[in-house]
């Protein structure tokens, strides 16, 4: 058919081809209209509704955290934040501000002017708003009782800090964009403000209760970003209070050796004593833990309400750090909604309150005994000069106290707990490999815990482990003698001596069962019973008692196992005598005094082992370690019993008695509490000094030059000894019959002889341990 | 042609003529005496009228969605526009083709002088008033006038005028002349700058020649060609300004811009989603917010609050109403529009008025590149150039001058066979020098 006879008009065939064209263009717009409708209509309807609600966040409060007997040990007081609008920190609102009013002023022409002329007008108008800005931050200042250059100060932080992140975001929207598109973008093509350039950032916490009035005042009649969006608000908040920071105690001294007896009890203020276990918090959470658990998700909607935002509050160091989580709380949220739907509320739930296993008043009371100024942690005349340090030296000492039953630490205490300011400003000023080595020669009390972070090596203290240990898997028998004739090999007379083999009279031990052994701490009879275990079951003896087992206290612990430290160490392969060693606690093993605690706390326990818990119901759900090393019960009783003996026999307990120095050969019993059984051991280990040490004047201060520097002591590669104390107590008559109860470990650093050292502190926690109500 | 159709075609020449003994000339001068001058009261244009009345209450209710309840002004004053349109409409109707055929030429002149007008710089900003720079609108006190607007009418009927018994637009060099009377208003217009409106002059012209009869070849090989230039300016353009320095050789760099924009819009790049395309963004959201039956007046409301889309009761308007009717109502919508541009063809179909006929095809082609354009750049497929949506976005010369060219195409529907004229637009290239003439009775 031809064309004509359908349509017989050219005009009508070229209006039907128009209106063709048309309706194809309709097609393509329908086409894309479904696709955005239908297809993604989801996306968007979310999109726009998230604009329907205006969301208010409500501050949370972070959990308590008490002792075992409950006392408050660290709270959240109410308190507020003062915060300032990122726009006012940046400058941005006196520009926004001066070129509303140039665009006011210029009304008529401002449509008309130029980009150039538009600027300038607003610098015209700039002025006198940066003045108000200024005044802001001056009755910030004043309102705040902070300087203004500390302020000023925080403000440069706050922009330093969003500044770097927004370049951190626009570097990496640039790189997505380029992966996305193949193509080079610029920091300019992505950059657009993000959301902490729109945010009012904290500039002072911790305004308490009544302050705030004036400040609610300058957020009424300051700058406002908004019509309803002041650029100064106040929040309400918490600040963290730990009510035993400062703390005093009273102590007995009418126990204590008879040159510093006295019958007045001694009042000692201690600062900080839970410091170390604690933590603290610090005030920014940093660009990690916000990456980690942020308040926003990638869409930046609210994705998470237990979630970080900047400027938030976060545990840095101890409890507080190991705890986060479940001190936190969970923010609360209030949504508005733009339409007639009425608020919804999620109410803030605070932080949860966990308990520690710590006894708080002993913990002071053990802090206050380990303090220099009680006198045990001073180099005093009967400890000897082994170490050849000035009388009257500080020492630093670690201690900890366990219950045996539950293996819940009740003390654990570093002495001093702070590092001295000047060796704080000193430290502070090293850098790189300076610092770590100023650290690794003097691990600096305050910033190490004795108790806890730093590996000594235990000395005899491992002698009835050992000995219980060789009885129930290695063959060594209940009731096996052993010559002691002052040296191990016969032709080696300078090699492996025994401690009492010794010029001039070169004394020996002579014949010895297992208790005489442990209560005179034969080298000998150790030596042997390391010699006949090897090396392989000596190292499965200390793993067995608890070194490098994975304690998880909360706090920083060193917690290498034997074979992780120096034994596993190619370069140290063991010669022949590593067994001797490792036996009577010289080789390559250290721990620190909560392992040794630990240790003869499951010694208690018949060979139960129990590690050692600092928090009760641990939130992270850690629980402890629990395993039985089935020792056989008369290799305990034995070593129970060697303990005993070392404690209370008169003719030879090695920490039965000391000299006190008088000159007079005055001996006192060690331990003079009654109504209990103690059981112990000293150790006295031998340890290679660091090159230097710190020098002290007599008031226990460090010797610091002109420069700032602390004046040392150049030791060479001397041989100095640890004073260790590690034993068991429970009510009793003394008799040993009693059931022990506690564990105590004291350690004194560089404190020479265990006996005269530390067994006078552990002697003194005895009594600590009974003021409190634990012993009879 | 036989039978009892109303319609009967008279060919010079034919059997039927030389019974009659009719010539060319003789029928050309019998017209005035042997038409039918009656009016035709139904006829398509009224579905063109009615298509605009609907639309038009689209778009009030759509403007006042924008604003807030019981505190707009912009949809009553959008009604008041209404009932001046439909005046308009009324006046534009009453005269005959034939006297907008002998006004065209002068009122193209007025509409040239009016453009010169609003760029003479001295000219106080009492009576012309630069709105961002741009200097488009005379004060009329109650309301502003955009001399654009009527330009685009009397572009038309000019065009209207001059090719309706020419066929020497059927060679290349006789293109000319329709595009030399396109560009000079086209120009002024670009001057403003005012490129929306300035975009719609090519459209008319091309579809006006089509219609026309001029060659397909002619036409698409121009707008092919027009098109390739435009792609090269655009691809220039880009490469110029991703140099280092950027330089913009031909374009303003608001523009290119604009045209990169477009480009990662398309690729789904949401790069500038806050800047240079943050209207598109906006736009394309509240859109597909809408869904597929919208989201009703109350929560669109809301919504079109908290979004603060610019433009949403002008050019954006069309966003409005996805946001309100959701898919379906727009498709409703765009079918109206195809109501409205049925309505023209077929008044141009059926008149016997070839000054008539084109100036329908005219106007049919400024709705359709308006509607086009301006839904395109709604829904992301076209730049964002400040174009409106024909009867319904807010603006008084924009609703009153659509309202004035539906008037003058009911003027048009109104009188179909004035007279017998000289044939048009018939080129039919197998029986090369025969032409037909149709009459109606």
């Amino acid at each position: 058919m031809k064309r004509d006879a359908i349509i017989p008009s050219m005009f009508h065939r070229r209006l039907l081809l128009l209106l063709v064209m048309v309706v194809l263009g309709m097609f393509a717009l329908v086409g894309q209209l479904y696709r955005l409708t239908i297809v993604q209509g989801a996306q968007h309807l979310t999109e726009v509704e998230s604009a329907l609600v205006d969301r208010e966040l409500l501050p949370t409060y972070r959990g308590r955290i008490v002792d075992r007997k409950g006392e408050v040990l660290a709270l959240d007081r109410p308190c507020f934040d003062i915060l300032v609008d990122y726009r006012l920190i940046s400058g941005e609102w006196a520009i926004a501000a001066a070129g509303s009013e140039a665009r006011r002023t210029h009304r008529d022409e401002w449509n008309e002017l130029s980009r150039a002329r538009r600027d300038e007008l607003i610098e015209e108008y700039r002025p006198r708003y940066d003045r108000q800005v200024e005044a802001v931050w001056r009755d910030i200042a004043r309102l705040g009782n902070t300087p203004l250059e500390e302020i000023e100060q925080r403000r440069d932080a706050i922009s330093a800090r969003v500044e770097n992140m927004a370049n951190h975001l626009y570097n990496e929207w640039r790189k997505q964009y380029e992966r996305q598109f193949q193509t080079t973008i610029t920091i300019e093509e992505v950059a657009k403000p993000i959301r902490e350039q729109r945010q009012p950032h904290v500039i002072l916490t911790r305004i308490p209760s009544g302050q705030e009035a004036g400040f609610k005042e300058l957020s009424a009649n300051g700058p406002q970003i908004d019509k309803n969006q002041p650029a100064v608000s106040v929040r309400t908040s918490g600040t963290r209070d730990y009510p035993w920071s400062h703390t005093t105690v009273t102590l007995d001294r009418s126990h204590l050796p008879s040159p510093m007896r006295s019958d007045e009890p001694l009042t000692i203020e201690i600062e900080d004593s839970m410091a170390q276990l604690l933590g603290s918090l610090r005030d920014q959470v940093n660009e990690q833990e916000l990456a980690a658990r942020p308040l926003y998700g990638p869409d930046r909607e609210i994705s998470d309400l237990t979630g970080y935002l900047p400027g938030d509050e976060v545990g840095s160091r101890g409890m507080e750090q190991t705890l986060e989580a479940a001190l936190r709380g969970t923010r609360g949220i209030i949504t508005r909604h733009v339409d007639d739907k009425p608020d919804e509320r999620i109410e803030p739930k605070p932080g949860g309150v966990v308990q520690l296993t710590i006894d708080t008043r002993l913990q002071t009371r053990v802090q206050g005994i380990l303090d220099p100024h009680f006198g045990l942690t001073r180099v005093q005349p009967w400890h000897g000069q082994e170490n050849e340090l000035p009388l009257g030296t500080p020492l630093a000492a670690g201690a900890v106290v366990i219950d045996v039953k539950t293996s819940e630490v009740l003390a654990i205490v570093s002495s001093p707990n702070a590092l001295p300011a000047s060796l704080q400003k000193y430290r502070a000023s090293l850098k790189g490999d300076d610092l770590v080595q100023f650290d690794r020669d003097f691990t600096p009390p305050g910033v190490f815990s004795r108790a806890t972070d730093i590996p000594y090596a235990p000395g005899s203290i491992v002698k009835p482990l050992f000995m219980s240990w060789a009885m129930s898997h290695g063959g060594w028998g209940l009731q096996q003698i052993v010559d002691c004739q002052g040296h191990f090999y016969p032709d080696q007379k300078e090699m492996l001596r025994c401690w009492i083999y010794r010029p001039p009279s070169y004394a020996v031990h002579g014949p010895l069962g297992p208790v005489e052994a442990i209560a005179r701490s034969c080298n000998m009879y150790f030596y042997t019973i390391g010699n006949t275990l090897g090396l392989k079951k000596c190292v499965q003896v200390y793993r067995d008692w608890g070194l490098g087992r994975p304690i998880d206290l909360g706090v920083s612990l060193y917690n290498r196992s034997v074979e992780e430290s120096e034994l596993a160490d190619p370069k140290n392969l063991p010669g022949r005598s590593e067994p001797l060693m490792l036996a009577m606690g010289q080789g390559r093993a250290a721990w620190t005094p909560l392992h040794a605690a630990a240790a003869y706390a499951t010694l208690a326990r018949g060979g139960y082992y129990i590690s050692p818990t600092l928090i009760r119901n641990d939130p992270r759900g850690v629980q402890p370690i629990r395993e039985d090393l089935e020792l056989d019960d008369q290799a305990v009783y034995l070593a129970l019993k060697g303990l005993h003996e070392v404690v209370n026999n008169q003719q030879y307990g090695g920490a039965r008695h000391i000299d006190v120095g008088t000159g007079e050969h005055k001996y006192e019993p060690i331990f003079n509490a009654e109504s209990v059984d103690v059981w112990g051991k000293t150790g006295t280990a031998q340890q290679v000094w660091p090159t230097r040490i710190i020098r002290y004047d007599v008031n226990g201060d460090p010797l610091i030059d002109a420069a700032g520097r602390p004046v040392f002591i150049e030791r060479g590669r001397a041989i100095g000894s640890h004073s260790w104390f590690v034993g068991l107590v429970g009510p009793g008559s003394g008799d040993g019959r009693g059931r022990p109860e506690y564990a105590i470990a004291v350690l004194v650093e560089w404190g020479g002889s265990g006996s005269r050292c530390a067994g006078p502190i552990a002697n003194q926690i005895i009594y600590a341990l009974k003021a409190e109500g634990y012993l009879p | 042609m036989s039978g009892p159709s109303s319609t009967r075609l008279i060919t010079a020449g034919s059997p039927w003529a030389r019974q009659h003994r009719l010539t060319p000339n003789t029928l050309n001068q019998a017209a005035p005496s042997s038409a039918v001058p009656g009016v035709l009261w139904w006829n398509p244009a009224w579905f063109s009228v009615a298509a605009a009345v609907a639309l038009s209450v689209i778009g009030v209710s759509a403007i006042n969605l924008t604003e807030p309840v019981g505190a707009g002004e912009n949809w009553i004053k959008q009604l008041v526009f209404l009932a001046v349109g439909l005046v308009a409409c009324a006046a534009c109707a009453m005269p005959s083709p034939r006297t907008w055929r002998y006004i065209a030429y002068p009122s193209m002149v007025g509409a040239i002088l009016l453009l010169v007008f609003v760029l003479i710089p001295f000219i106080p900003h009492e009576i012309v008033r630069p709105r961002n720079g741009a200097r488009r609108w005379i004060n009329l006190v109650l309301t502003d006038f955009q001399p654009s607007e009527a330009a685009k009418i009397v572009l038309v009927l000019a065009l209207a005028n001059y090719l309706r018994y020419r066929k020497n637009y059927r060679t290349l060099s006789g293109l000319l002349v329709p595009f030399a009377i396109m560009l000079v208003p086209m120009g002024l217009i670009l001057v403003e700058p005012d490129l929306g409106t300035a975009m719609l002059f090519g459209p008319v012209l091309f579809a006006m020649l089509l219609a026309a009869g001029a060659k397909l070849k002619h036409l698409f090989t121009i707008a092919g060609l027009g098109a390739i230039t435009i792609a090269l300016i655009a691809t220039v353009s880009l490469l110029a300004a991703q140099r280092d320095p950027p330089s913009y050789p031909i374009l303003e760099k608001h523009q290119v811009d604009r045209i990169q924009g477009l480009v990662n819009q398309i690729k789904g790049d949401r790069r500038h989603a806050d800047t240079i395309n943050y209207q598109a963004f906006k736009a394309m959201t509240i859109i597909g917010s809408g869904g597929f039956f919208g989201l009703g007046p109350e929560r669109s409301r809301l919504i079109l609050r908290t979004q603060r889309l610019p433009e949403d009761h002008n050019d954006m308007v069309f966003a409005v109403v996805v946001n309100r009717w959701g898919f379906v109502g727009a498709t409703a919508m765009v079918g109206i529009y195809l109501v409205y541009l049925v309505g023209l063809v077929m008044t141009a179909a059926t008149s016997m008025n070839p000054f008539g006929r084109l100036v329908c095809v005219g106007f049919a082609a400024i709705i359709a590149s308006q509607m086009v354009v301006n839904i395109g750049m709604n829904i992301g497929l076209l730049p964002i150039t400040g174009m409106t949506l024909p009867f319904v976005s807010y603006g008084g010369s924009s609703l009153v001058a659509n309202f004035a060219m539906t008037g003058i195409a009911l003027s048009i529907a109104l009188r179909p066979a004035g007279y017998f004229a000289r044939p048009s637009f018939e080129f039919d290239e197998q029986h090369e020098g025969l032409e037909r003439v149709e009459y109606i009775r």
